[in-house]
């Protein structure tokens, strides 16, 4: 016997489930953004020396040599120039697409307090390496263009967070 | 005394011996007060007695086996944490997404299967309360494992995009709903702290409040579509809301701010009470059925709200408590003679209580250190009985009216 499914049936299978698709769809776009935009990594430093740790997130500055409350709107990062991890940036005249396109690596915002997801095991730890500076913390950019970028794969001194034991 | 339910009058014992072993110690005790004072005789206590043994269900082995669920669930949720970032972002990613879509897989069949059995449907409303939280929970885990840089107004506002249409389809629950509802309070929150200080400096931070709040209760006036059992609670909540909102400016928080507010608050104070006394009784005027008698005046009473908790901050500092006690006092006499023509002698019985509270705080407020000597003391305590007297009085003449006006 072929059981109908009515309309409200189907519209609520998909209120269900589409929410989740929707999710994995954002999920895989995030994804493969990064992965197709061209990326540096750059050294990160403490912005507020007391109060680095907020729940499981580092509160960290990308290393541009900006100086702070001074710091143009946009600027294009050069990796090419200065040390590694710690790119050179030329201020760009502004945001306007026709400024921002005409640079690879364009970032707004330069000096945004960035919220680096740490594991909860490792967060005292990569707190106090990062407080005494003696390790060098760094995130790979990925510059998604228009000024917007994403972050992934935070290292310390070259090494995974993921692969480092805690107070090594 | 035992013997008259357990027998029931049939001589059969050892049924009713039985049925004492199951049922629960208190039904049992109950049951035998209730044929001593003549409430129910042998045969309807051996009744009772034998419908509750019959649906009362051993606990011991359900409760072992939920034991045993959560442990299970505990031992799993302890392996996975500990093995967290070592587990590839994909396959966290990949079985968080299974595990919504599992989720709404089966609310959609227990939906169709509770409709087609009479089942119950805590198993359906289950399953979409876990749906929602973990939806809300695998933004955050996507947000974490690409570290992106929102906030939590985005995390609320993207949640309830994705939940809102299931949720006002599907759930009955008042506990979901009113999770529901708190999300949403708590987003609109978050959207307007974000603006406050600009919404502050035009003096339109209330209003925004106003407007946001009018808007939740115009809300009801959406059914149809909107089942009515939720229009009912999203005007419930509002209502709530509002009068507890009032109440406790009126009866705590005026008390405990001493110093005067600045202008510039008192002015944005007072263009909030003014719009919201419009949208808020706008927004009542809505539904055809609260334009009539005693609903109408009631909004007049919810659209008032908003004013009688400015006046006394507008109001200078030494007659401000006297004021606030008797707009209290006033606010609750309103309200309890609206419950009473209303059928409503619960809602009554609070005012009346609420009342003999503020009445007692006048009390303190006047007499002030003489609480601290032994006739004050005595005094005190006299009030209190009056007032305990007084309030019963008034409780019990209104349930008598209630029981006369009811048709």
């Amino acid at each position: 016997m072929k059981t109908e499914i009515s309309r409200s049936a189907l519209i609520l299978l998909a209120a269900l489930l589409l929410p989740t698709l929707a999710l994995a769809g954002w999920a895989g776009l995030i994804a493969t953004r990064q992965a197709g935009a061209p990326s540096t990594r750059v050294e990160i430093q403490g912005f507020d020396p007391r109060d680095l740790l907020r729940g499981h997130y580092l509160q960290a500055q990308l290393t541009l040599g900006l100086p702070a409350g001074d710091a143009p709107d946009c600027v294009c990062v050069e990796p090419e120039n200065g040390a590694p991890g710690q790119p050179a940036t030329r201020p760009l005249p502004s945001c306007q697409p026709q400024d921002v396109g005409s640079c690879r690596h364009p970032l707004a915002d330069p000096l945004r307090v960035l919220r680096i997801y740490v594991p909860q095991e490792k967060a005292a730890d990569l707190e106090r390496r990062l407080r005494k500076g003696e390790q060098t913390l760094s995130v790979a950019v990925h510059f998604q263009g228009e000024g917007r970028i994403g972050i992934s794969d935070l290292q310390v001194d070259g090494v995974p967070v993921a692969d480092i034991k805690g107070d090594e | 005394m035992m013997a008259g339910w357990r027998i029931g009058g049939r001589g059969d014992g050892n049924d009713a011996a039985t049925a004492e072993g199951e049922l629960p110690g208190g039904l049992a005790r109950q049951l035998t007060d209730w044929q001593g004072v003549g409430l129910i005789d042998a045969d309807t206590a051996a009744r009772i007695a034998a419908f509750e043994a019959a649906r009362h269900r051993p606990r011991l082995p359900a409760a072992l086996a939920i034991l045993g669920f959560f442990t299970m669930a505990l031992g799993i949720i302890a392996i996975i944490a500990a093995n967290w970032d070592a587990i590839p972002i994909g396959l966290r990613l990949g079985l968080h997404v299974a595990l919504n879509l599992g989720l709404g897989a089966a609310a959609w069949l227990w939906r169709g299967q509770g409709a087609a059995k009479g089942m119950p449907r805590f198993r359906l409303e289950g399953a979409l309360l876990l749906l929602s939280l973990s939806t809300l929970a695998l933004i955050a885990h996507i947000g974490q494992s690409f570290h992106l840089q929102g906030d939590l107004a985005g995390l609320l506002r993207g949640w309830l995009l994705l939940v809102t249409p299931f949720t006002l389809m599907a759930v009955r629950a008042p506990l979901h709903r009113s999770l529901w509802l708190s999300g949403l309070v708590a987003w609109l929150s978050a959207e307007l702290s974000d603006y406050w200080l600009t919404l502050h400096e035009w003096r339109l931070s209330g209003t925004a409040v106003m407007l946001a709040f009018a808007l939740l209760y115009a809300a009801r006036a959406l059914s149809p579509p909107l089942d009515p059992a939720w229009a009912r609670h999203i005007g419930r909540a509002a209502v709530a809301t509002l009068v507890a909102a009032t109440s406790f400016v009126l009866l705590v928080l005026r008390l405990l701010l001493d110093a005067v507010p600045p202008p510039a608050v008192v002015n944005d104070a007072t263009i909030a009470a003014i719009v919201g006394f419009v949208a808020i009784g706008g927004a009542h005027l809505l539904c055809p059925v609260d334009r009539a008698g005693t609903r109408r005046l009631f909004g007049l009473a919810l659209a008032l709200s908003p004013g009688l908790a400015v006046l006394p901050f507008i109001l200078s500092q030494s007659p401000s408590a006297i004021v606030t006690g008797v707009l209290f006092c006033l606010y609750w006499v309103a309200l309890g003679k609206l419950a009473l023509d209303a059928q409503r002698p619960g809602f009554f019985k609070l005012a009346v209580a609420l009342i003999a509270l503020r009445v007692f705080v006048f009390y303190l407020e006047a007499t002030g250190g003489l609480l601290a000597t032994g006739f004050g003391l005595l005094a005190g305590g006299a009030v209190l009985l009056a007032l305990a007297l007084g309030a019963r009085r008034i409780m019990a003449w209104g349930t008598d009216k209630v029981t006369e006006d009811a048709p």
